[in-house]
């Protein structure tokens, strides 16, 4: 142990989520294109994403011209993707934010998510996955 | 080493503040709809999810507004939940539960 430091961190969260009722980190979350046209939606946290992408329903659901938007090309493991940015209000927990969000352009897209960009970026952030819990609230800057 | 440690740690510290005030503060704010709270539309995907499967569902207050499986139809569909006072409905499209596993990373 000679030689060794031990450093201690802390943050702290306003709220905790637990996702034991879903089989994957999932996160329960509005999103709204104005006032008074708000969806809820179920997403994945995928870390390794750099956007936050949903199915091409939702930006219909929100009034939003698909193709409109800001078109991205998005690589995967298994191939590519066409999604459209837009922008929207993002809820999760009680804390929300303007951002841009993608639609994939894909009708079948299989999943939503949120990943850095959007989402993970505007948060603190903890998770325990052997309890299932994530830790959540608002980033705040040392 | 110890003193090799903090002076390391020391320059990292000036290192981020610099590398912070070159990024925009993320703005966040307290929700203007309240806190989401989608436990009754999640319990509800459970009990009876598997009655639905290769259909959107709309929920709202953890009951069911309407199902199809055209997408096409189910902007009528949020819409009267809208009309009967659901700020903000349910969208979801349910699948089978024995689809391979997400792997993520999209």
């Amino acid at each position: 142990m000679d030689g060794m430091v031990m450093s201690a961190f802390s943050l702290e969260f306003s709220d905790c989520l637990n996702y034991s009722r879903y089989d994957e980190i999932t996160v329960e979350i509005f999103l709204s294109s104005n006032q008074e046209t708000h969806v809820a939606v179920e997403a994945k946290v995928d870390t390794g994403s750099k956007f936050c992408i949903f199915q091409p329903r939702y930006a219909f659901l929100l009034g939003f011209d698909l193709k409109a938007g800001v078109r991205e090309t998005i690589r995967t493991a298994a191939g590519h993707f066409i999604a459209y940015g837009h922008e929207v209000t993002l809820t999760v927990s009680d804390i929300e934010w303007d951002t841009v969000v993608y639609f994939a352009e894909m009708e079948n897209f299989p999943v939503n998510v949120v990943g850095r960009i959007g989402f993970i970026d505007h948060l603190q952030f903890g998770l325990v996955d052997y309890e299932q819990l994530l830790y959540l609230g608002p980033f705040e800057a040392a | 080493m110890r003193l090799r440690e903090m002076t390391a740690n020391c320059i990292m510290g000036v290192f981020k503040t610099v590398l912070m005030a070159a990024k925009t503060l993320p703005h966040t704010r307290k929700s203007s709809i309240g806190k989401v709270d989608l436990s009754r539309e999640r319990e509800w995907i459970l009990q009876h999810g598997h009655l639905y499967v290769g259909e959107w569902v709309v929920l709202g207050d953890g009951a069911l507004v309407g199902h199809s499986a055209d997408g096409s139809e189910i902007g009528a569909m949020v819409e009267k939940a809208r009309a009967e006072g659901i700020e903000a409905p349910y969208v979801k499209f349910v699948r089978e539960g024995s689809e391979p596993i997400w792997m993520g990373w999209l």
